[in-house]
């Protein structure tokens, strides 16, 4: 199945590159350019993952995470958090606003791809895990 | 008649009278007359001398006088015989005349016959003897007489005769003083007094003026010519009497001071110690009665202890005449020995030569004397003055302190009286009066004097005590010391403590002191700044007032806790807090506390700091710090996101992954543009870093401007495209040259441009506008964005100034400062109108003079 992945970031640049690079391969990519935008197509879209930006204009990254883990649709939705803060402290603090993952810029495509693609897997076998234990 | 012999000179000149006479007389019986004839009278006269004559006869007519020249004559030549004038004829005139004169008798010759004559004769002789004896006692009684008037007159004694009835018959000059009348006023006048013979009595005389006499009067009585009188003799006794008074009273004087004398006096007999008198002190002392010791002998009694002490005592009465303070031992009744001060005079009682004594018991005395004496030792290491006297206040001790205060030696001032040597400087008139008094009730005095002595002056600490007690006093000790340090130094603290209230008063800091109740005691015009609260609407008011509600428990605790440590402490902190001013706002403080003890007490004192504008300098420079670290966290962002973009494209397409031409051409222009922006930072980075250290410069050059705008918007047109966001611009074709960094100047537009179009939202628009006005060039950029809300208006242009709040769309809030430091250093001006929800418009001037401005930028960029 294809996965789809959400892309909230608000520099049309860094969107435009992950968006190339994820459809390049072959995943289908949406974008928002805010924190609201982004999660009203979380929650109406259904993704299968969300790629994070923390700088963003009115609700930054973090306050956005929050927000939708605190939604049942999106509580266990794979968050990568992806952005140029890259002090141990904004890292500390996706993780405890419930990111899955954080990665720092500049990441070179390769990277960003591959670690969408590890944390897709990851929540694979937990769904697999789950299924079975509940089977 | 006796058988007589009578010598009779006859002086006749006729013989024959003569004849017939000497036979009458011849014939006589009973007398026999030898007769001496004598012819005259200087016949007569001779033998009147050659012999003694009972009688004279004489012829009155004699040849050498006649008559009673005769008589004259003979009596003058014998007035001690008695004379007879014979007369030859009856003349009884001639015959009494000369009887007259001093002839006893007249005969008239042949009337007579012998019996006759011879008997008158005699009787003459008689006669004249009678009257010699009478003319005697008469003499004699008159003599005795003249000498009772002159005793009476001259006698010192009044003498007044008086009558029976009181009537005064006579009184002497004496009386008249005595009574101090003249004799006439007195002379049968009553005597006012009473009289009894043979009685003596005292009489008060009252004179007219009021003085009295006492006068005593002895009565005798007497027959008075005639009748029976008194005579009273008055001796004024009025002196007499003030004399015995003065006498009695002095007497009684003396013998009370005898009796009561604290002192022991005895009166003895110097051959052999007799006691005459003692008095009370003497035999309360020795326990005997005046009984057993009066008429015994000492050496009876056993009185001296030692036996040759009194031979000693006499030896040297009798040397210096008398005894001055020696120091024998004496036993008392009880056989105790006790030591006597002992000083004697000799005196005459009577016949007798008696010693009177005067003895002091110092018994006690020598043992308090020794005692001194012992700690006379003690006495030189005292610090002290200190000054012995006996009662009179003559100076017993005086030890090294003593001359070192006061400057004279112990020689020159043991024995002197203490007033002499130390005057006691009064503060007033009488004061020393009143101490020596309040000393004399007391036994004690203690108090501060400036004591004068001939060398100078010196503040002392004095206490006075009595040496001795129960009830005797031996004398006076009194300890001194020189406080004149101490009062110096009172007075330098007095000064200081002025000038420590002074410090105090004007310190800047508020200076608050409080007691153990937590009062405030001081309040310094510091406080009274900082707090608003004058000294004495706050001075008592517990302190706790001052903090705020929420403060209130936290600083009783810590003050309760100061005050509980034992001794002086400091909290050893400096607190920040907040104090309620009198307005009721807080004002934010630095308090250091201490605790220290002022006199008996412990106070707080706190030290108050207002921080008011510290702290909004720290809130500043916090801000500015917040302002820096977010700085640099954008920095850090804005560097990473192109190179994202840069990097990963270039990536995409080395990998092959960017097989289609056009996406590559995008790609590519992509990254040129990132790769501007990032330029454009790394060079806003520089230019801070230039203004910040003053070595930013615009280079100034005469240039086309059309260019520059033109290529600086152009870049701008794909990144709209991009945020769909529509750009126009308006810049006119011609335009004048003008001097200008054109490198800068694009700065200035791409930092304007590029805000323009990252705070308008997708379907928005960008509009950039450049004219010439007013000699100006004016350029505008116009945005549909976000808006500005007013606050951050203000601070626009501020360095690290970034319009929104918590990471809005990147930038580093660099590039309106900078743009702002640009045009302003060409000498035009930047500004930016807004409205919230509606859109900005950025716009800049340059002076087409390409005067003004600095060139180089370099203004105080903290305004």
């Amino acid at each position: 199945m294809v996965k789809k992945i959400l892309i909230i970031e608000d520099d049309p640049a860094t969107s435009r590159l992950v968006e190339y690079s994820l459809r390049h391969e072959g995943y289908q990519v949406l974008s928002a350019s805010n924190g609201l935008d982004g999660i009203r197509k979380a929650l109406t879209e259904a993704p299968d993952l969300i790629i994070l930006d923390v700088m963003l204009p009115g609700l930054d990254g973090f306050e956005i995470c929050h927000r939708l883990r605190s939604e049942p649709d999106t509580a266990k939705l794979p968050i990568m958090m992806f952005s140029a803060k890259a002090q141990d402290m904004d890292r500390n603090t996706g993780l405890l606003v419930g990111a899955d993952d954080y990665l720092t810029k500049p990441a070179a495509p390769a990277d960003i791809v591959s670690h969408v693609e590890a944390l897709l897997a990851k929540k694979e076998q937990a769904t697999t895990g789950q299924e079975k234990t509940s089977g | 008649m006796e058988e007589r012999d009578i010598k009779v000179l006859l002086i006749e000149d006729n013989q024959d009278d003569a004849e017939l006479l000497q036979r009458k007389l011849a014939k006589s019986v009973n007398v026999h007359f030898t007769v001496t004839p004598a012819k005259c009278l200087q016949d007569g006269l001779k033998k009147l001398s050659a012999n003694s004559h009972d009688l004279i006869l004489s012829d009155l007519g004699l040849p050498d006088s006649h008559g009673l020249d005769t008589v004259t004559q003979v009596l003058q030549m014998a007035p001690d015989i008695p004379l007879v004038v014979l007369s030859g004829y009856d003349d009884e005139n001639v015959a009494i005349k000369a009887v007259q004169l001093g002839a006893q008798d007249y005969l008239v010759k042949g009337q007579m016959d012998g019996t006759q004559m011879e008997r008158s004769l005699f009787y003459a002789i008689e006669r004249f003897r009678l009257q010699r004896e009478l003319e005697q006692h008469t003499e004699e009684i008159s003599k005795i007489q003249a000498n009772l008037l002159k005793i009476l007159d001259k006698n010192a004694d009044a003498i007044i005769v008086v009558s029976k009835d009181k009537q005064i018959l006579f009184i002497n000059p004496a009386a008249e003083s005595l009574f101090k009348c003249q004799k006439k006023a007195l002379l049968n006048t009553p005597f006012k007094y009473p009289v009894e013979g043979g009685k003596t009595s005292e009489i008060d005389i009252k004179h007219p003026h009021g003085e009295k006499t006492i006068a005593e009067m002895r009565v005798v009585g007497i027959d008075w010519e005639g009748t029976p009188a008194y005579l009273a003799s008055l001796r004024d006794i009025t002196e007499r009497r003030q004399t015995e008074k003065a006498l009695r009273e002095s007497e009684e004087k003396f013998s009370k001071a005898f009796r009561s004398s604290p002192d022991m006096i005895v009166i003895t007999a110097v051959k052999d110690g007799t006691f005459v008198e003692v008095n009370d002190s003497f035999t309360e002392t020795t326990g005997y009665t005046r009984k057993e010791v009066i008429g015994r002998r000492a050496d009876e009694l056993k009185i001296w202890a030692n036996k040759d002490d009194r031979l000693r005592m006499i030896k040297l009465l009798k040397e210096y005449g008398k005894v001055c303070q020696e120091e024998y031992e004496f036993r008392m009744k009880s056989g105790k020995t006790r030591l006597w001060l002992f000083s004697a005079e000799q005196i005459n009682i009577g016949n007798e030569e008696c010693i009177i004594s005067i003895t002091i018991d110092i018994t006690e005395r020598k043992e308090t004397e020794e005692a001194l004496r012992f700690s006379d030792a003690a006495f030189k290491s005292i610090h002290e003055s200190v000054i012995a006297t006996d009662t009179n206040y003559a100076i017993t001790h005086w030890n090294e302190i003593s001359e070192q205060i006061y400057g004279v030696k112990a020689s020159q001032a043991i024995g002197k009286k203490l007033q002499n040597v130390i005057e006691i400087v009064e503060k007033y008139p009488g004061e020393n009066q009143e101490r020596f008094n309040n000393l004399d009730s007391n036994g004690y005095l203690h108090e501060e004097q400036l004591h004068r002595t001939k060398h100078g002056e010196v503040w002392v600490d004095v206490s006075i005590q009595t040496i001795g007690g129960n009830d005797k006093r031996y004398g006076w000790v009194i300890l001194a010391t020189a406080i004149t340090q101490r009062k110096l130094a009172e007075e330098a603290l007095k000064r200081s403590e002025e000038k420590y209230r002074e410090l105090i008063n004007t310190s800047i800091d508020g200076i608050i002191s409080m007691d153990q109740n937590m009062r405030i005691i001081i309040w310094n015009q510091g406080a009274e700044k900082i707090l608003g609260y004058k000294e004495k609407e706050i001075l008592g008011k517990p302190v706790v007032m001052l903090t705020p509600e929420k403060n209130k428990k936290k600083a009783e605790d810590t003050l309760t806790k100061l005050f509980k440590i034992n001794g002086n402490g400091d909290s050893n902190r400096i607190t920040e807090t907040g104090l309620l001013r009198k307005n009721g706002t807080v004002v934010p403080v630095e308090i250091s506390l201490s605790k220290r003890k002022v006199e008996e007490n412990y106070l707080i004192t706190g030290i108050i700091r207002d921080i008011t504008e510290r702290k909004e300098a720290e809130e500043k420079l916090r801000q500015i710090d917040k302002m820096k670290s977010e700085f640099l966290s954008n920095v850090s962002h804005e560097l990473r996101t192109p190179l994202q973009s840069i990097g990963g494209f270039a990536k995409l397409i080395l990998e092959g992954k960017v097989p289609d031409a056009e996406t590559q051409e995008e790609f590519l222009q992509i990254i040129d543009r990132e790769s501007q922006q990032l330029g454009i930072l790394i060079n806003s980075l520089l230019d801070m870093s230039r203004l910040e250290s003053g070595r930013f410069q615009i280079n100034k050059r005469l240039l086309p401007l059309r260019d520059t705008f033109i290529d600086s918007i152009k870049i701008f047109h794909s990144l709209a495209r991009d945020k769909d966001v529509s750009l126009d611009e308006d810049i006119p074709e011609i335009l004048p040259e003008v001097e200008v960094d054109a490198e800068r100047l694009r700065q200035v537009i791409v930092n304007l441009m590029s805000n323009a179009i990252k705070f308008s939202d997708p379907g928005g628009s960008v509009t950039a506008k450049l004219e010439t006005r007013n000699g100006e060039l004016l350029f505008q950029v116009k945005d549909g964005g976000i808006g500005i809300d007013k606050k951050a208006m203000s601070h626009l242009f501020e360095r690290f100034y970034r319009a929104e709040d918590k990471l809005a769309r990147g930038g580093t809030g660099l590039g309106l400062f900078i743009s702002k430091q640009i045009i302003e250093a060409h000498g035009g001006r930047i500004w930016a109108e807004s409205k919230l929800g509606e859109g900005s418009t950025f716009s800049f001037t340059l002076p087409l003079n390409g005067k003004g401005g600095n060139g180089n930028g370099k203004k105080d960029i903290n305004n």
